[in-house]
């Protein structure tokens, strides 16, 4: 009897040391809200995650293997683009939008400008198959991906068979791209104790809380809702943003409001890169806010800043950016895996 | 009382080999000027001629009734129906096939729980060309092929019909009442469902809409019980 307890107790102490190898676990500041990806259908893992990095700086997965993920979302602009206002892929072919950056994607409902993508291990599916973009189809990658032996032995490694899925494929990426936290910026180090704004910074939340928050809701700096900031359309692409799924009036011009983390790094600054500049963009909520779109109640009343308060304002808004994430070696090429 | 256990037992198991010969499968067949259908045939349509190159569909979350009393379904929940691939156009009812049942109700099309739910395999893998990439959620139901009517491109017609968001919910329940001493087997009538809808108007339904809406309601009248 004693020895069969000894025994099932050096089980669970195995069990458990196991599970602290192998479980990964995210790391994010208490004051973060809950998370919405689901991670009980693709628990976080270190070899999955290591595969999704090698694919996400891959260009394997587009049609003539010239063009990875990290061409349109580069590490060191915070995973956006900033050569171009709109994307650029495959054979210097323009997109229609301007790459967004990529990080706290755990906290994300809906994806893309529009939200036409509600999940994102299906993300992935959307560059992949665009012609003006990767070019590509998940079959195709599928094939490409198994004649070669370092992909098939890296499946092997992260699944214990080398069947190399679409759902793998996927969930694999996402895994990567959800381990994309930036929480450490000045304003991070504020909220944590560790430094105090000075008068500026300070004199910038307040104005910010005033007139930014609503939508651009700390500590994420997005409420992660369709709004429209009285952009008035650009005729040469007539992109009415949520309306193009949703087909509703109401929803024509919105779109899904970004975080404001890293901007030093993710000019060109809306869905089609209009600005290039942060003090373009204060400029536009000060006085070039077009009324006549159906503009969001949260900015129905003008926003009157003196040129003091604009500068207070980039101010704080530059203690968003979040170096040691754009500077992380684990989130950029993957020089060797195995 | 462990004598009559196995009695009774012998007698359950006895029972169930008799009525083996009950429903056992559940298949999906379509039909054009009331022949079977057959891909990349060229079909004469009044004056023009009609072809079909592909047509998938998906069926989801079938169950039995026995007047109001729910009595099975089936383990699997999504199947999809693709005709360049006879095989999948039959479903077998394992499971069903001992029990008494009137009616049988099942999906046409995934529903939103598996439209929201990220990469899947199986009948859901998206390497089946059933899966939106530019944007989310599941094709239900996909017919293509090529018309002279059809003003497009190389004559080409495209129904790409789904969607899973309110207003544009495209999936269908279907519900029949059944006699359950034969195969079911279900017919859709593409005559029906390409004749009223007039193919040099609309061709092209590539995205949730009202249109594809309706169209999604047409494909309804135009499934059929084969006697
Ligand atoms: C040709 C440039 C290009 C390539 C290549 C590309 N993307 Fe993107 N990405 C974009 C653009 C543009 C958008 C915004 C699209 C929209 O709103 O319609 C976007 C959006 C996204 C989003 C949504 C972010 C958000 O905040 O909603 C994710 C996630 C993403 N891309 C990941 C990837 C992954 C993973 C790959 C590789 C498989 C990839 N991208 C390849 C240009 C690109
Ligand atoms: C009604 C909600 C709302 C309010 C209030 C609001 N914004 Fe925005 N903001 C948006 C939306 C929506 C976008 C994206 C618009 C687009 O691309 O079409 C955006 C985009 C931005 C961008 C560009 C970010 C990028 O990565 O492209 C910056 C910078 C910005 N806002 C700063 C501010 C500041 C500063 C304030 C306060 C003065 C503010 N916003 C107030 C909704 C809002």
């Amino acid at each position: 009897m004693k020895v069969s307890l000894i025994f099932v107790f050096v089980i669970l102490i195995f069990l458990m040391g196991s599970f602290c190898v192998y479980k990964y676990q995210l790391d994010y500041p208490n004051y973060f809200p809950a998370v919405k990806y689901d991670f009980s259908r693709n628990p976080l893992d270190e070899n999955t995650i290591q595969l999704g990095r090698k694919l996400f700086y891959d260009p394997i997965l587009s049609a003539d293997q010239s063009i990875s993920c990290a061409s349109c979302h580069s590490p060191f602009n915070a995973f956006a683009h900033t050569d171009h206002s709109l994307s650029h892929g495959i054979q210097d072919q323009i997109g229609q939008r301007n790459a967004p950056a990529l990080f706290n994607l755990a906290w994300h409902e809906s994806f893309m400008w529009d939200g036409a993508i509600n999940h994102l291990d299906v993300q992935a599916l959307a560059p992949i198959s665009h012609s003006k973009e990767m070019a590509s189809s998940i079959q195709d990658v599928i094939t490409r991906l198994n004649s070669s032996s370092e992909y098939r032995e890296l499946f092997f490694k992260t699944y214990h068979d080398s069947l190399i899925s679409s759902e793998r494929i996927l969930k694999s990426l996402a895994q990567f791209q959800l381990t994309l936290i930036s929480a450490n910026s000045r304003y991070d180090s504020v909220r944590q104790g560790k430094v105090e704004f000075n008068l500026q910074e300070r004199n910038g939340y307040h104005l910010f809380i005033k007139h930014c928050n609503s939508c651009h809701t700390e500590p994420l700096f997005t409420n992660h809702q369709f709004k429209s900031n009285g952009l008035s359309v650009d005729t040469t692409l007539n992109d009415y943003g949520r309306w193009n799924i949703t087909k509703m009036p109401s929803d024509s011009l919105l779109f899904k409001v970004p975080s404001l983390r890293n901007l030093s790094y993710t000019y060109p600054y809306m869905h089609d890169g209009r600005f290039n500049k942060i003090s373009q963009v204060i400029d536009h909520y000060s006085n070039g806010i077009d009324r006549s779109v159906n503009l969001s109640k949260e900015l129905n009343n003008p926003i009157l800043l003196s040129s003091n308060e604009k500068v207070d304002l980039i101010s704080f808004l530059l203690t968003l950016n979040d170096k040691a994430f754009v500077f992380n070696p684990k989130h950029q090429f993957p020089k060797k895996i195995n | 009382m462990k004598f009559v256990t196995v009695i009774l037992f012998l007698f359950v198991n006895f029972n169930i080999v008799l009525s083996q010969d009950k429903t056992k499968a559940v298949s999906f067949n379509a039909s054009i000027n009331g022949e079977k259908l057959q891909l990349d045939y060229n079909y004469a349509f009044g004056d023009d001629s009609i072809s079909f190159s592909n047509l998938k569909f998906y069926i989801s979350d079938i169950k039995f009734y026995r007047d109001e009393e729910f009595i099975g379904s089936i383990g699997k929940k999504n199947f999809l129906i693709d005709f360049s691939q006879p095989l999948t156009q039959l479903i077998l009812l394992d499971s069903i096939s001992n029990v008494h049942y009137n009616r049988i109700e099942f999906n046409l099309g995934t529903d939103s729980l598996d439209n929201v739910s990220g990469a899947m395999s199986g009948d859901l893998d998206p390497i089946h060309g059933m899966y939106w990439t530019w944007q989310s959620g599941y094709i239900n139901f996909k017919l293509e092929g090529s018309s002279k009517v059809c003003p497009s491109r190389n004559h080409e017609f495209n129904f790409h019909i789904g969607g899973y968001l309110y207003p544009f919910t495209s999936m269908q329940r279907l519900v029949f009442e059944v006699n359950q001493s034969s195969d079911l087997s279900f017919n859709l009538d593409l005559s029906k469902l390409i004749s009223i809808h007039h193919l040099q108007n609309e061709y092209n339904i590539m995205s949730p809409s009202e249109k594809s809406l309706l169209f999604s309601k047409r494909i309804v009248d135009c499934i059929n019980l084969s006697k």
